[in-house]
């Protein structure tokens, strides 16, 4: 316990302005090892960048987790479907990924939505697909939040950045 | 052609209409599926589990992978996501 603790210090903040910007995490996206091995087998290296490290909003208001369509790109990720999202402006086709997430100990691998940029403000939104998967602790006064699965609790609070 | 642009249209045919049959398979109901074309090439039990053969099997060729739950009508994310507030209908996100 006393290691994930370690871990999650990591990540733990002082004071946060969870009132302002609500639950954030960092989350770290790549594609699945098995897919990368696919590409590296085609000679399809990823474009850019092999992962990247995203703030993350917890959003318990989402049914599914999303990510910045670009950022998939970026990392090549596996388009496995797709799915057709009604916005105000009419409807927008959206490809699904698989995807290799992390924070903290923890490692899922997910599908995740690619939203168009000009659809987007985020670059990554944890659903209830994901949350799911945990205890969601959520302390307003003292302005930090959990994730708890097992034994373990893991304080995944975002430092504030103003 | 990038990975995101890659045509599932025949993958995703193929699935929306064998849903209900599959659903009504005991082994198969809440499994994931790989569908490649118009052939269920199979169902696992762990997203790990299907992601790796369906790589291995297939490389970066296009391939569909889906859960085999009831259709669900409804998806939905928040304002913060996309400015709007969205559902979309499609089967088992």
């Amino acid at each position: 316990m006393q290691e994930y603790e370690a871990k999650a210090s990591t990540y733990r903040s002082g004071p946060v302005a969870l009132t302002r910007e609500g639950a954030n995490i960092k989350v770290r996206v790549r594609p699945p090892m098995s897919h990368s091995l696919a590409l590296s087998r085609a000679g399809r290296a990823p474009k850019k960048k092999s992962a990247v490290i995203k703030k993350a909003q917890i959003d318990t208001g989402a049914t599914i987790t999303c990510i910045r369509d670009a950022i998939a790109q970026e990392l090549s990720l596996k388009k496995v479907r797709s799915v057709k999202i009604y916005t105000g402006e009419g409807t927008v086709k959206c490809p699904i990924y698989s995807a290799e997430l992390g924070f903290g100990p923890f490692k899922f691998f997910m599908s995740v939505v690619g939203i168009p940029a000009r659809h987007q403000k985020l670059d990554f939104l944890i659903g209830r697909d994901l949350l799911e998967k945990f205890s969601f602790l959520y302390s307003g006064p003292a302005q930090e939040f959990f994730l708890c699965r097992g034994d373990i609790k893991l304080n995944v609070t975002v430092p504030d950045k103003k | 052609m990038s990975l995101s642009d890659e045509s599932l249209d025949i993958e995703e045919q193929f699935f929306a209409d064998h849903l209900s049959e599959w659903l009504a398979i005991d082994d198969l109901r809440g499994k994931w599926a790989l569908i490649k074309g118009s052939e269920l090439i199979g169902a696992f039990d762990k997203y790990e589990e299907v992601i790796r053969v369906a790589a291995d099997k297939f490389g970066v060729e296009p391939y569909m992978i889906s859960q085999i739950i009831p259709e669900q009508t409804e998806v939905t994310t928040t304002p913060i996501m996309i400015g709007l507030l969205f559902g979309c209908s499609h089967a088992g996100v």
